[in-house]
């Protein structure tokens, strides 16, 4: 996307299956919420006029799914469901939406279900290049995925004083940023490896380092590794 | 596997979320389309027409026992899509020649500890799905064979259990509506052609309940082939990531590029 500023902004696109999974939260949030409205209406019945009930029921499940989508999306840029799912809603041009283009894409959501279930809507994102349903082409929006934030790297592993300075001095020159980036992503998974993969892949990587710096004595390929990322990564 | 070319699809180059498996599987079922259809269609479609012309009990046996290979279909062209290479309906299904007594065996293998799990007050026949449920994928993308399957299954999902549970019913959902909705219209279509339609639920004659069969195992066959590939695509998915996340192989591969 590019923005009036003319600076390209990179987003993955939101495909046909987490969106889906989007629509299928959303949904539920909406039953809940219709269920309890019902709860509150028989409750109520006791004092209320009926007429007054009728006419507040047929608002409250004609108009909210409705209202639910358009003021989540205008707001926010995206429903619970789609927060959950990590997708935002986004004009073409890659800037958040406004009240003009969250009201298309609703009032068009309504074709985008027929026959049934999305099937429409659904088909017609899983063609398109840029998974966009009817109402995202008629509103000019896309949905995208939003990164996870990075997570925590665990802690480095406990390293001397004397084992830095002996490597200070052994040291030339530095680890290159790819590789800097490579132990960091091994350091953040490292939870989910196999202790068999963890040795592995700690000596491959501690070997490779070693052609930029020099290995402190006695110093095992953790401790080298948790040393080299904290020292130049 | 663990060597990716440039041509490889870069989301297989990461673990993914939830999300991006099945916005993957979505995406893979788009670009190969033709294959994946034409892949499933050469095994369902024959099936299915023999299993009408034996008739009786085979119409409900067999295509359902076809089905159980499916899985292996999508993980070979997820394996041939990570190393970058076009996946072809021919690619595919030479392979899965060769590895097709093996993979149904294992399926069955899988099929009766799931079932003799459920039997066991069904606890363990959902602890044993879990676990066995990337078997065929083990088969088709590392040549496991039987219990080997089924061990190497369940050394990606432990520590994850519950995660692939999660996405598991989650795939199961999605394609399932996406399946029913497609079955439905199949349905109405050949009921609209006089297919299936007229037949009375309560008492139904023996030829018109014939017809309904025939005309439900079409349904079901034409939503499989359009559908499945889906399902197949997300489980291999889910494959590709659990090696991603316990055996690190994208890590040794970028550590490789270095060189």
């Amino acid at each position: 996307m590019t923005t009036p500023e003319r600076v390209a902004v990179e987003h993955d696109i939101a495909g046909v299956g987490s969106r889906a999974v989007a629509q299928l939260l959303d949904w539920v949030v909406i039953s809940v919420v219709l269920i309890g409205s019902l709860i509150l209406t028989a409750v109520a019945s006791l004092t209320v006029p009926a007429w007054l009930l009728i006419t507040l029921a047929i608002i409250m499940f004609g108009a909210m799914p409705f209202a639910y989508f358009f003021f989540a999306e205008w707001r926010f840029g995206a429903t619970l469901g789609k927060r959950v799912m990590r997708i935002r809603v986004l004009t073409e041009l890659g800037a958040p939406i406004g009240a003009r283009e969250s009201l298309v894409r609703n009032l068009v959501r309504v074709i985008d279900f027929l026959p049934t279930s999305y099937l429409l809507g659904g088909i017609v994102a899983l063609i398109s290049s840029r998974s966009q349903r009817l109402g995202d082409m008629a509103a000019g929006t896309v949905a995208v995925r939003i990164p996870k934030r990075p997570g925590g790297v665990p802690k480095a592993a406990a390293v001397s004083f004397v084992d830095l300075v002996a490597a200070d001095e052994a040291t030339a020159g530095g680890v290159p940023p790819r590789l800097a980036e490579i132990i960091a992503e091994f350091e953040s998974r490292r939870g989910t490896l196999t202790k068999e993969a963890q040795e592995t892949l700690a000596s491959k990587i501690a070997a490779r380092v070693e052609r930029h710096l020099a290995r402190p004595p006695g110093m095992s390929d953790d401790q080298f590794l948790s040393y080299a990322r904290g020292r130049y990564g | 596997m663990t060597a990716m070319s440039d041509a490889a699809d870069a989301r297989l180059a990461r673990p993914m979320d939830l999300g991006a498996i099945l916005d993957g599987a979505f995406s893979l079922y788009r670009r190969n389309f033709v294959v994946l259809v034409g892949a499933f269609g050469i095994l369902l479609v024959p099936i299915a027409l023999l299993a009408i012309a034996i008739g009786g009990a085979a119409i409900f046996l067999l295509p359902p026992v076809a089905t159980l290979v499916t899985p292996a279909i999508g993980a070979l062209a997820v394996a041939d899509v990570a190393v970058g290479i076009r996946p072809t309906i021919g690619g595919i299904w030479s392979r899965m020649a060769r590895i097709l007594p093996a993979l149904l065996l294992t399926e069955l293998i899988t099929l009766f500890a799931v079932g003799i799990g459920t039997l066991l007050l069904v606890i363990p026949g959902i602890l044993f799905y879990v676990w066995f449920s990337l078997s065929a994928q083990a088969v088709a993308m590392e040549n496991f064979r039987y219990f080997s399957a089924l061990g190497r299954s369940r050394r990606l999902v432990k520590g994850s259990w519950w995660r692939v549970f999660g996405i598991l019913i989650v795939i199961g959902l999605v394609v399932g509506i996406a399946s029913n909705l497609v079955e439905t219209f199949v349905l109405a279509l050949l009921g609209a052609l006089g297919i299936g339609s007229g037949v009375s639920v309560l008492a139904p004659s023996s030829g018109t309940a014939h017809l309904a069969s025939i005309s439900r195992l079409l349904a079901a066959t034409i939503s499989t082939v359009l559908v499945g590939p889906v399902s197949a695509l997300a489980s291999a998915l889910l494959y590709f990531d659990l090696r991603l996340r316990k055996e690190g192989t994208d890590i040794a591969a970028a550590v490789d590029a270095l060189e």
